[in-house]
């Protein structure tokens, strides 16, 4: 069923006790994308990726993964040796080096000696660690202990990724690492999915979003998309001249919506619903019908706002 | 590089080949031996040998002491038990007896230090990976449950293990010097592994079924198994109680001590050994009539058989709690067979003898055991509320297969577990009963078999009662269902005993020994007892229904 999507879950539901935690979501994920699922804490974004990597059972619903059905019990070794999993607290073995945990791992899922040595060579370049690979673990900072989790994750070359909250706790420069580190990864053909409660962590990395609220998928597709489709522009035109004049040509134009006036001026401020060269456009038409503008300001509303409000529109 | 330092490297080498095979065993190697580690292990198994030694050494007769006196260790006494010398005037010693004093005292702390030491150190080991929460990303490895426990039972006490290799030489010299034959050695080494294999596998899944008590698991179980260790090396040493010639023989077999009667034997230190358990008091042990331990092999194999067959089980529901946490511990379809396993064995210790009032003690005893494992089964049998509130809502949605509610009551893995228990108990029962037939009891047949009928339904009344708990709204539930059914078991006999009540009075009709009060019961009695039973089964079965379905339909609130 639907080859073409790495993941795809249809009418996914998760229930503690009398608490829906993901309610009867659907998800499509396409091959190489990276993936960011956005929404407040306790919004069900853990749930679901635990549901989706196979750690929590869902109540109800399907799970694909490229094509083929997925759950917990399943023998599907192929695709379960292909998964790799990091959850938001990345827990560790204080007691190993760097490089024994990376060994143990890459021992656990098979990989062969002849190639288990430079594998870890490698992996420990991409995270830059090679310089810290006889450390024990507890040594480590919080940034390293957060990209070793990573390494390991990674280690046996899956081609899907589950990351919650990888960014989340991380000074700049970390989350920067992390970020050239993701962006690697995609080139590489990883299908990743990323969790986190800021959309500022995601924004640059991912092809595309989806918002959670509440255990809902509130919307999801390309993140120009979604900013096309829900954000709200503005525009505050200042008019020296008769404010009928310029409504009456306002009315004329299609994309905008309403206007409020805003009190003791003549200015005013304008909703409206096309993009960037919209604007030039409506700009030119009023100079064209001799309106004496002082100000023309477009603005588009902050992507943070955009998604807070989405998800507490549709969620209730 | 030095000499030492080349040794080194090879013997790491030759681990790694070895870890080829089992990754989780090198990770807990390197994990654990580290210097420190190493030289503390080695000094405490020396420092153990020594004092083993010493206290031996210090019961022979004293050289520098020329007054006779008494000692375990001389050949011949004189008439007020004093030491004979000879005619140099030294000390004639019985070393035989010596070796063989210091080997069976090695044995046993060999033996409860892996057993004690290994238990506490795997489910301390696993409970902290549960806590951190690494186990789950080993659980999703390729790796097998097998493949990962076994590395953590071979890794996890291998510092013990080092302890342990290091008496090798002077286990081997005393048996040596004792005069024991190496085929013994062998078998007993052989089922002291099978023993601890027994055990360790018991521990993990201990560690595996449970998340209450967590700080508190370690120390309880590793706990009860010294003293049940204590309490057969009690036994062993003093042939204290030690064949009771009932179901109590099948624990008190299932260890390794018991081969130790053997080794004295084969010494031939005749007149000595009274002081241990002798193999004569083994010879009264029959299994279905069998006296299997007439010799040392046929209890070996009955003791190897014997822990393959649990050990079996074990890992069965091993593996299933490893590879999800939410199954059952068993399938509903392995716990009739394992009920199968149960009253196999429990029967064939309960009938070994024909006295018809011992075999009705005996009876009783089974009944008692049968208990426990049933209440044990109960609990490894509930699924989760969760799983059972999913079961109620969802089943009509779900597969075909699972919308037939009788197959999935006796089948289903999400399904209410008292069903099955209900089958289970009817599995015990029809095994029981031509055991009954056959043998002569004092009691008519007829009786016993009434007793066994009321025992039976009692216990699945417990069971109903457990489920009837498990599925209220309280948070502590689990906990509660816990202390209703011990409460319910304890104390209405303890509170007949308080008030003097006889044996044979009706009122023990309902507690879980009915059998008791049997003979003197009035068949009209019995039978109105039997009914008032399933009276209380149907309604506390209807009332479970309603809850059910209660629970299917409730109210669902969204997360906010
Ligand atoms: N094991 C659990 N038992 C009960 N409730 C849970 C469990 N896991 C998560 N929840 C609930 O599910 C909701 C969603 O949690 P989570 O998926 O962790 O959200 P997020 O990761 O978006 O912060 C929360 O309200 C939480 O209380
Ligand atoms: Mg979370």
């Amino acid at each position: 069923m639907r080859p073409e999507f790495a993941i795809a879950a249809y009418g996914l539901t998760k229930r503690f006790d009398n608490q829906i935690s993901v309610n009867d979501l659907d998800l499509e994920i396409k091959s190489g994308e990276v993936y960011g699922l956005i929404g407040a804490n306790g919004a069900g974004k853990t749930t679901l990726i635990r549901m989706l990597a196979g750690v929590e059972e869902p109540t109800l619903g399907e799970i694909y993964l490229h094509g083929n059905l997925f759950s917990r019990d399943s023998n599907n070794l192929t695709i379960k040796r292909r998964i790799g999993y990091l959850p938001d607290d990345y827990p560790l073995y204080d007691d190993l080096t760097v490089w024994d945990y990376l060994d143990y791992f890459a021992r656990l899922y098979r990989i062969p000696a002849s190639r288990r040595h430079h594998r870890i060579y490698e992996v420990l370049d991409l995270i830059q660690l090679g310089n810290k690979r006889k450390s024990l673990i507890v040594n480590l900072s919080r940034g390293m202990k957060q990209r070793l989790s990573l390494a390991r994750t990674i280690i046996h070359e899956p081609i899907l990724l589950f990351l919650d909250e990888p960014v989340s706790g991380l000074d700049p420069i970390s989350r920067r690492q992390f970020r050239d580190i993701i962006k690697v990864l995609q080139e590489a053909g990883m299908t990743i999915l990323i969790s986190s409660h800021v959309l500022s962590d995601l924004a640059e990395l991912c092809t595309s979003v989806g918002i959670m609220e509440l255990g809902f998928l509130v919307e999801g597709g390309s993140l120009k998309d979604i900013c096309q489709r829900f954000a709200r522009q503005q525009i505050i035109i200042n008019t020296l001249g008769d404010l009928a004049t310029l409504e009456r040509e306002l009315k004329k134009n299609s994309l905008v919506r309403e206007w409020e006036v805003i009190s003791g001026s003549n200015r005013l401020k304008v909703n409206f619903a096309g993009d960037n060269s919209d604007s030039a456009e409506l700009l030119r038409s009023l100079i064209l019908a001799g309106v004496s503008l002082t100000e023309f300001q477009y603005t588009q509303e902050d992507l943070e706002t955009i998604f807070l409000k989405l998800g507490h529109q549709q969620a209730s | 590089m030095t000499k030492q330092h080349k040794l080194l490297v090879k013997a790491t080498k030759s681990v790694g080949n070895l870890s080829e095979l089992n990754p989780q065993l090198l990770r807990e190697i390197k994990g654990r031996l580290k210097g420190i580690n190493i030289i503390i292990a080695v000094c405490l198994s020396l420092v153990v040998q020594l004092f083993i030694v010493i206290k031996h050494l210090g019961r022979l007769p004293d050289l520098n002491y020329q007054i006779k006196q008494y000692s375990r260790y001389c050949f011949s006494y004189t008439k007020s038990r004093k030491c004979h010398t000879n005619l140099l005037g030294h000390w004639d010693i019985n070393w035989q007896l010596f070796w063989l004093d210091t080997f069976i005292a090695l044995s046993i702390v060999i033996i409860i230090a892996l057993l004690v030491g290994g238990v506490y150190l795997l489910i301390s080991d696993l409970i902290k990976e549960q806590q951190r929460g690494t186990l789950s990303f080993i659980q999703f490895s390729p790796q097998s449950a097998r493949s990962i426990l076994t590395g953590k039972i071979l890794g996890v006490p291998i510092l013990l293990y080092l302890a342990v290799l290091l008496t090798f030489p002077l286990h081997s010299i005393a048996a040596f010097q004792a005069g024991i034959s190496l085929s013994l050695i062998v078998g007993f080494d052989i089922t002291v592994i099978a023993f601890c294999w027994l055990f360790y596998s018991l521990a993990l899944l201990f560690s595996l079924i449970s998340t209450n008590f967590v700080g508190f698991k370690p120390w309880l179980a590793s706990g009860l198994v010294g003293l049940f260790l204590l309490l057969i090396r009690k036994s062993f040493y003093y042939n204290y109680h030690a064949v009771s010639n009932n179901i109590f023989d099948w624990a008190f077999l299932s260890n390794p001590i018991t081969i130790l009667p053997y080794f004295i034997k084969q010494s031939n230190l005749l007149s000595f050994y009274k002081y241990y358990l002798s193999v004569e008091h083994l010879r009264d042990i029959s299994f279905y009539g069998q006296h299997l331990w007439n010799s040392s092999s046929a209890a070996i194999g009955f003791i190897l058989i014997n822990y393959y067959v649990w050990q079996y089980w074990i890992w069965q529901g091993i593996k299933r709690s490893f590879d999800n946490p939410n199954n059952t511990t068993f399938s509903k379809k392995q716990s009739y067979w394992i009920t199968g396993c149960f009253i196999f064995y429990a029967l064939g210790f309960t009938l070994q003898t024909t006295k018809s009032g011992e075999l009705f003690n005996n009876f009783l005893w089974l009944q008692c055991f049968l208990l426990c494992f049933f209440l044990g089964l109960m609990a490894l049998l509930s699924p989760k509320y969760q799983t059972l509130q999913d079961w109620a809502r969802y089943r009509h949605q779900s597969k075909k297969s699972q919308r037939i509610l009788s197959y999935d009551l006796l089948f289903g893995a999400k399904s209410p577990g008292i069903v099955a228990i209900a089958i289970n108990l009817a599995i015990a029962t029809i095994y029981t009963i031509p055991a009954l037939l056959i043998f002569d009891f004092t009691k008519s047949s007829q009786q016993v078999i009434w007793g066994l009928i009321l025992g039976v339904s009692i216990i699945l009344l417990y069971g109903l009662i457990a489920q009837f708990i498990l599925l209220t709204k309280n948070t502590k539930r689990a906990t509660w269902s816990l202390i209703t059914v011990l409460a319910l078991v304890i104390i209405p006999p303890l509170f007949l005993g308080i008030a003097g009540v006889e044996d044979s009075s009706n009122a023990f009709l309902i507690t879980f020994l009915p059998t008791l009060a049997i003979e003197s019961a009035q068949f009209s009695t019995i039978i109105t007892v039997v009914l008032g039973q399933w009276l209380t089964i149907c309604l506390t079965g209807f009332a479970i229904t309603k809850q059910l379905r209660q629970l299917g339909k409730s109210e669902t609130t969204l997360i906010s």
